[in-house]
């Protein structure tokens, strides 16, 4: 699985072994989609809720992640980053409570739920297993392990300003 | 002996050489080679044949040497004290004054070769500039610049060194700058040293061990002093070789495990095996599931109770530097605790993890909350029979411990140590009464009065209890108790008491030595330290029956325990430590 995660990370540039920066990753990412990456720092306690989520809307690849230590948020992210460079299916799963609270202003949350997410709560199943290996295979060599935002679309920064502000929190 | 004395100086050239570009890099470097090509010439002196080549060289008379060599110390000291600056400094106070402290040091290099020049030329090959000349004027002068000089760098060493260690968590950049502190205290007991044998010798005294061993003492003191500054300033370029940093994430990860081994059994089931290799690797895996776990326990950490955390951990003087990490792990443990028995969780808005930037960072926070977990894990005790509506079952915890509050009271170090010091000198006179009263002179020095300081400290506020159950707060309170049984041992020494007490004390002042040496690391258990010593004495004063008294060590073992003041380890511990020093230092001296 590690000689997989280190030819994934070579498609991308990213020599394997190597330190990089945790942006520079998600960047290669997003040109491989064609569509940005946003991430969103949530300040939640809910232990029901995940510690991380990618939530492919219609334009843009969200990954919204607890707020916590900032290593810790870079581990999630690249959790997430995981779900996405092994094209893993996304699953209609159970997430209503989640986006109930997350989703942007003025989107039906039922839609978003269709819309479908990935959620790093559980291992339980073969994909989350292999994205929380690859988090932890390449973790160990991002060099900043702060995740920051970076440029997106101001629609994309809008919207998401509007509900970090609902909530009260900021950006991750 | 001169075949060992070469070593020092061919590893410090060889430093010198393979570092020498790095002067233009930054002034940690210029200071550093600085440091390390100064101490490289002294040692280089320090080999007998270079020193009497150069003296031949010069033509300038015998003890050419010894100046080059105390300029070379003096560079030394002004190289280490810029180092100790760029360490605990920001980097334009580090650089304040620099010229100003370069151009004293000049000064001072001059005004001795100025002197040394004045000096009557003794052609005969002296063996030290110290033993023959001390008593000429010139030389006095000689000395006292030199020392002033070097005394002052040193002081400002460790006064630095002491504050930093103060203000600054754990860190390789500490770890360095404590054995740079520790080289220059061993430095300024050199320079005492040297002022204690200069007065003797002006005052007349030719005899006496502070004379006779000047040489012997000096070198040595400046030979340990070198080897900790020089060590001191390599550490922190030392611990980012992979080795060493192999070393650290093994120990880091070591003391994360019970943390993480209890949190991750609260929270969610284990991840998928870990497949990943190496320490570093594993290390990190154990970060990320630590902080899952935390993640997962905060909506049983409400905002009121990190509050009391924090006033608690301020109440029991925890210092300062600690006292989030103590919180934090009573929060923790409290937590777990209340999810354990299915309390309902309160959720609250996040709160920011503050100071943590990177995985350095967080390795460190970690285990800072690890070790606090470990040596103050009563906060979460007392947080957790506080009344506060989260915890149900305070009464059965207090009467649960109500037994071992008891044997931790009456099998208290205190007790044991009066006692057995009575019993031991009762036992060693052929009047017994005689003898006790030796025991009673003993313990009331060794034992009583530093035990009327602690009971003062605690009034004040000092400590935090009488057992000073707060690993931080022992040093002093050791250290008062040493100083304590050091005058029970010259009062009962000159006034001639038996043997077998002396070897008692004796074995109390090496007991709180070692002590007082883990306790600066590790929170060692007393209790049971004193329980087997005086075991070990019962037993090699009044045969095998008395060996019965384990069974109370093992009784003052578990109660520590159960009062949750240490852990297993810590008890076993201190028994094979109090044991030990009984059955080598009393046994072999009585």
């Amino acid at each position: 699985m590690q000689e997989r995660f280190d030819a994934l990370l070579a498609e991308l540039g990213l020599p394997p072994r190597r330190t990089f920066a945790l942006r520079q990753l998600l960047d290669q990412i997003s040109l491989t989609r064609g569509r940005p990456i946003e991430l969103v720092a949530v300040p939640v306690n809910d232990p029901d809720y995940p510690s991380g989520a990618w939530v492919p809307y219609p334009n843009v690849d969200v990954i919204f992640h607890k707020a916590t230590t900032p290593p810790h948020s870079t581990h999630i992210v690249l959790h997430e980053a995981g779900h996405m460079l092994c094209r893993h299916v996304v699953q209609p799963h159970a997430l209503p409570r989640f986006l109930a609270q997350y989703s942007p202003v003025g989107h039906d949350p039922q839609r978003l739920v269709e819309a479908f997410g990935l959620l790093r709560c559980s291992w339980s199943t073969e994909e989350e297993r292999e994205a929380e290996a690859f988090a932890r295979h390449v973790g160990p060599w991002v060099r900043d392990r702060r995740p920051a935002s970076g440029k997106a679309d101001a629609g994309a920064i809008d919207a998401f300003t509007r509900i970090l502000d609902a909530l009260g929190g900021t950006h991750g | 002996m001169n075949g060992l004395r070469l070593v020092p100086p061919v590893l410090l050239w060889i430093y010198v050489l393979v570092r020498r570009k790095a002067v233009r890099e930054s002034r940690t470097e210029r200071a550093l080679l600085l440091t390390f090509g100064a101490a490289a010439v002294g040692a280089t002196l320090e080999v007998s044949m270079v020193a009497a080549w150069l003296d031949r060289l010069t033509g300038a008379g015998a003890n050419v040497a010894q100046v080059v060599k105390h300029i070379a110390v003096l560079g030394a000291a002004a190289g280490a004290h810029e180092i100790v600056r760029s360490f605990a400094l920001p980097p334009d106070r580090a650089a304040a004054g620099a010229k100003r402290r370069l151009a004293v040091f000049a000064v001072g290099a001059v005004v001795l070769v100025t002197l040394f020049a004045l000096a009557p030329v003794h052609d005969a090959e002296a063996p030290e500039l110290t033993v023959r000349y001390a008593t000429e004027p010139v030389m006095l002068v000689y000395w006292a610049v030199f020392l002033t000089f070097l005394s002052s760098a040193f002081l400002n060493m460790v006064r630095l060194t002491i504050w930093y260690l103060q203000h600054a968590k754990p860190s390789p950049l500490r770890t360095g700058l404590i054995a740079i502190g520790l080289g220059a205290a061993l430095g300024l007991a050199y320079a005492a040293h040297k002022v204690l044998y200069l007065a003797l010798r002006a005052a007349g005294v030719t005899t006496g061990p502070v004379v006779q061993s000047v040489q012997g003492v000096g070198s040595s003191l400046l030979a340990a002093g070198t080897v900790c500054l020089v060590a001191g300033c390599s550490w922190p370029a030392l611990a980012e070789q992979p080795l060493a940093r192999r070393v650290a994430a093994r120990r880091a990860y070591r003391t994360l495990t019970p943390l993480w081994r209890d949190l991750t059994a609260a929270a969610e089931p284990d991840p998928a095996d870990a497949e990943e290799e190496g320490v570093e690797a594993k290390l990190y895996g154990r970060v990320i599931e630590i902080r899952d776990a935390e993640l997962a326990l905060r909506p049983w950490v409400p905002r009121e109770l990190a509050e009391r955390a924090q006033a608690t951990a301020r109440e029991l003087r925890v210092p300062a530097r600690h006292q989030h990490a103590a919180a934090e792990a009573a929060c923790l443990e409290v937590a777990r605790r209340c999810k354990a028995r299915g309390a309902p969780a309160v959720c609250v808005p996040a709160t920011r993890v503050e100071g943590v930037a990177d995985f350095a960072d967080d390795v460190r926070a970690l285990v800072e909350v690890a070790r606090q977990r470990r040596d103050g894990g009563h906060i979460a005790d007392l947080l957790d029979l506080a009344p506060s509506g989260l915890s149900q079952r305070p009464t059965t915890a207090k009467r649960r411990h109500a037994g071992a509050r008891v044997v931790t009271e009456v099998f208290s170090p205190v007790y044991l140590a009066v006692g057995i010091l009575l019993v031991v000198g009762a036992v060693s006179t052929r009047n017994p009464v005689t003898g006790a009263g030796w025991g009673l002179l003993a313990a009331l020095f060794a034992v009583v009065v530093p035990y009327g300081f602690l009971l003062h400290g605690i009034r004040r506020g000092r400590y935090s209890d009488r057992h000073v159950r707060i690993r931080q707060q022992r040093t002093v309170p050791l250290l008062i108790a040493g100083c304590g049984v050091v005058t029970a041992l010259a009062l009962i020494t000159l006034l001639g008491a038996p043997r077998q007490l002396v070897a008692l004390v004796l074995a109390m002042l090496a007991g709180q030595f070692v002590t007082l040496t883990i306790t600066l690391a590790w929170k060692v258990s007393v209790h049971t330290g004193v329980a087997a010593g005086v075991a070990v004495v019962l037993t090699s004063v009044f045969g095998p029956s008395l060996s019965l008294f384990w069974l109370a060590v093992a009784l003052v073992a578990w109660a520590r325990v159960r009062m949750h003041d240490h852990t297993p380890a810590q008890v076993v511990a201190g028994a094979v430590m109090g044991g030990g020093i009984a059955a080598s230092v009393f046994s072999a001296l009585r």
